[in-house]
């Protein structure tokens, strides 16, 4: 029998005995499972949601003053009565204020049609207080800029009614810009994934340049063939993360949900099921993809340290990829999303954040995981080249151009 | 019947000859000396033995042919340049050893306790490799060259950090894997142990062989034919068949003429009326022609 399968059981059994990732697999999703229960076990039934609360807590603030100076400020309708005064002039809304019957007062400039400036006076910093006066105030000059006209003022206030008709729906960008988690939950996946493919590919690079360094690579050669070590170790350690990886999206799924049911955020988390089913297999693939590349990197390297340097050569795609975020986040059909969707080097983190972004064409999906396949096949081969016994018990410096020559065309370093 | 064959072996990484057409055999039932200085070539041959390493040209034959996956488990090898998990129980460590062996799991449960009870390590079997001293962990790797019942032997300074306690344990175990036919391949700079233990030797310097055969022939070879006596009254200024005499520690070394062998020298020394306390044949131990054939080796080299 090949010994990779003995190699493989004891890099798997090494990895998931170890008290991190005991801790790191159980820990990490269970303790904001447990807080989100709690926080839904706790809370009366009739509590009210977090903006409620908000709202309420601004309502029970003090009025603010209006001194207008520009004559624009005729009509007060109800929904501005009681939280804007009218004031004839500054030093009288100036004197409530410093008596404590105001939180401030706002003074609409004379020139204010031509200008639009409004001087806020207050006597302390309160920011979401702030925040509601400044919206109401400004709503209160929208509707005398329309002289107090209810019907005029309810079309400006309710916009445009648009309906979009997509040609293509699988190219249409159909998210709400306002919601938050349009753009925070790909910003987290994003996150998510990459730290998950460096995190584990380092793990590997480690796992190689300590052999080396603890000088048990030699009994190892004299057991086993280069490609059964190098075979056992990316095996174990892609089972490994996957399987961390599995237990970890899937407590993020339900951790979206739970929070939608008990925490009434002001927005709904989605996170489409497709980054679960397809996310894994990008992952996957990735792990192997740079995992292999450190085990080669750690073949060639002399020690750890040295290791960690070139790690980040090796990660730079990944790290240019993360750098792009903003652009695919918010171009998700653009050129340059497109090319690193499909790229292999950086389709492993684009391609799940996209899938939350929106709708990912199915030949888009395809392509990029044949492309990340055969892009592991390349490296998985390279790889095992550079893993050889030569390279392995050397103590030579490491060379970028023997890396990749070895890595790419399979030449084999002759060095001692 | 020969374990090892090497054939005219060479080996260059780059520019540099590592190993120069070396020839040996290593038969069963021997403990073979493979010496050498510093960087001499010694660890590249071994790899080249056993696979790790392919010549430049030359040939091995292990076990009766060329290495195979399957050789690789009948084959226990000690390097110089060792090592344990540091991190890991050294019962764990040796189980994945032994299971890289081709051991099965149900034979290394019952293989093991035994090997760390001999080894007088059963009581730190559970402590991390990094808990326990050299020494401890120095027995551990022998536990894990031996524990396969190898065919073969190849251990590179298997006494080094060992106390003298434990260097004889050693020495046991390795005369008893010989005693049951195993072929042992040993380097060590060690020479006292090479001349307690090793049966025949190769000595190879700057990658060649300087010097190769038993202890018996090695020795021959070299002997100069000195002795050393006591004589109970003072020698005469000089004597029929001695080249020249000189004081060593209140005795005198006498050498020689050329062809005249020990024992006509002490029929010479009686038939000249010189009473002895005591006389001794002056061997060269093996430290002497070490140091005496690697200074030649180098001499022809320059």
């Amino acid at each position: 029998m090949r010994k990779i399968w003995r190699v493989f059981k004891y890099e798997f059994m090494s990895v998931v005995s170890r008290r991190s990732f005991i801790l790191g697999l159980i820990l990490v999703p269970l303790l904001p499972t447990i807080i989100i229960g709690l926080v839904s076990l706790l809370k009366p039934k009739d509590s009210p949601d977090l903006v409620k609360t908000i709202v309420k807590e601004v309502s029970t603030t003090k009025p603010y003053g209006v001194v207008d100076e520009s004559g624009l400020i005729n009509d007060y309708p109800n929904w501005a009565m009681g939280q804007l005064i009218p004031f004839e002039d500054e030093s009288s809304a100036r004197q409530e204020t410093q008596a404590g019957n105001l939180d401030g007062f706002y003074v609409v400039s004379a020139d204010y049609l031509e200008t639009g400036d409004v001087l806020l006076v207050k006597p302390e910093v309160s920011m979401v207080a702030e925040m509601a006066y400044n919206a109401t105030f400004e709503e209160l000059i929208r509707y005398n800029l329309v002289n107090g006209n209810d019907e005029l003022y309810a079309k400006l206030v309710n916009h445009v009614k648009v309906t979009t008709e997509y040609l293509d729906i699988e190219q249409a960008d159909t998210r709400d810009q306002k919601d938050p988690s349009t753009f925070m939950v790909p910003f987290f996946i994003s996150f998510f994934f990459y730290m998950l493919v460096i995190i584990n590919s380092s793990l590997m690079l480690d796992s190689v340049t300590k052999e080396k360094e603890n000088r048990t690579m030699e009994i190892l050669l004299s057991s086993a063939e280069p490609v059964d070590i190098f075979g056992g170790k990316i095996l174990a350690r892609g089972l490994a993360s996957l399987l961390q990886t599995v237990v970890w999206l899937a407590t993020i799924l339900l951790l979206a949900k739970l929070s939608n049911l008990t925490l009434h955020l002001p927005f709904k988390l989605e996170i489409p099921t497709a980054v679960f089913t397809w996310g894994i297999p990008y992952f996957l693939l990735g792990f192997l993809l740079y995992g292999s590349l450190m085990a080669g990197l750690g073949a060639m390297v002399p020690n750890t340290r040295e290791g960690g340097q070139f790690s980040l050569i090796m990660n730079m795609p990944l790290i240019l990829a993360y750098l792009a975020l903003s652009e695919f986040v918010t171009n998700p059909n653009s050129a340059v999303t497109l090319f690193l969707s499909l790229f292999p080097l950086t389709s492993t983190i684009v391609m799940p954040t996209r899938l939350v972004i929106g709708a990912v064409p199915i030949w888009q999906l395809i392509v990029a995981l044949l492309l990340l396949v055969l892009a592991v096949w390349l490296v998985v081969r390279g790889a095992a080249n550079l893993f050889s016994s030569q390279n392995l018990l050397s103590g030579q410096k490491f060379n970028l151009k023997t890396f990749f020559s070895t890595l790419l065309f399979g030449k084999k370093s002759q060095k001692a | 019947m020969s374990k090892i064959v090497v054939s005219n072996i060479s080996k260059s990484f780059g520019k540099t000859r590592a190993v120069k057409d070396i020839s040996f055999d290593v038969r069963a039932g021997e403990i073979f000396g493979l010496l050498g200085p510093n960087g001499s070539g010694k660890t590249t041959t071994i790899r080249i033995i056993l696979d790790i390493y392919q010549p430049d040209s030359g040939k091995v034959a292990i076990l009766g042919g060329p290495m195979t996956a399957d050789k690789k488990n009948h084959i226990g090898y000690l390097p110089e340049e060792r090592g344990l998990y540091q991190d890991m129980a050294l019962e764990r460590v040796l189980t994945y050893m032994a299971s890289l062996k081709g051991m099965a799991d149900a034979d290394i449960k019952t293989k093991l306790p035994a090997y760390l009870e001999k080894f007088d390590l059963a009581a730190h079997a559970k402590k991390k490799c990094k808990e326990l001293s050299k020494g401890m962990q120095q027995k551990g790797q022998v536990i894990a060259t031996l524990i396969h019942d190898p065919e073969l032997i190849i251990i590179d300074e298997p006494f080094a950090a060992l106390d003298p306690i434990n260097t004889q344990l050693v020495k046991d175990v390795l005369e008893e894997e010989r005693d049951k036919g195993k072929a042992i391949v040993m380097c060590t700079h060690q020479m006292s142990q090479v001349e307690s233990l090793c049966d025949r030797l190769v000595l190879v310097d700057q990658g060649r062989v300087l010097l190769t055969g038993s202890l018996e022939e090695i020795a021959e070879h070299y002997k100069t034919n000195e002795v050393l006596i006591k004589p109970v009254s003072a020698l005469p200024a000089s004597l029929p068949d001695v080249r020249e005499i000189s004081r060593v520690n209140g005795s005198y070394k006498l050498s020689p003429e050329e062809g005249v062998t020990p024992s006509q020298l002490l029929e010479t020394l009686v038939s000249n009326g010189v009473a002895m306390e005591s006389y001794k044949v002056l061997v060269p131990s093996l430290d002497e022609i070490f140091i005496h054939v690697v200074a030649e080796g180098k001499k022809q080299n320059d």
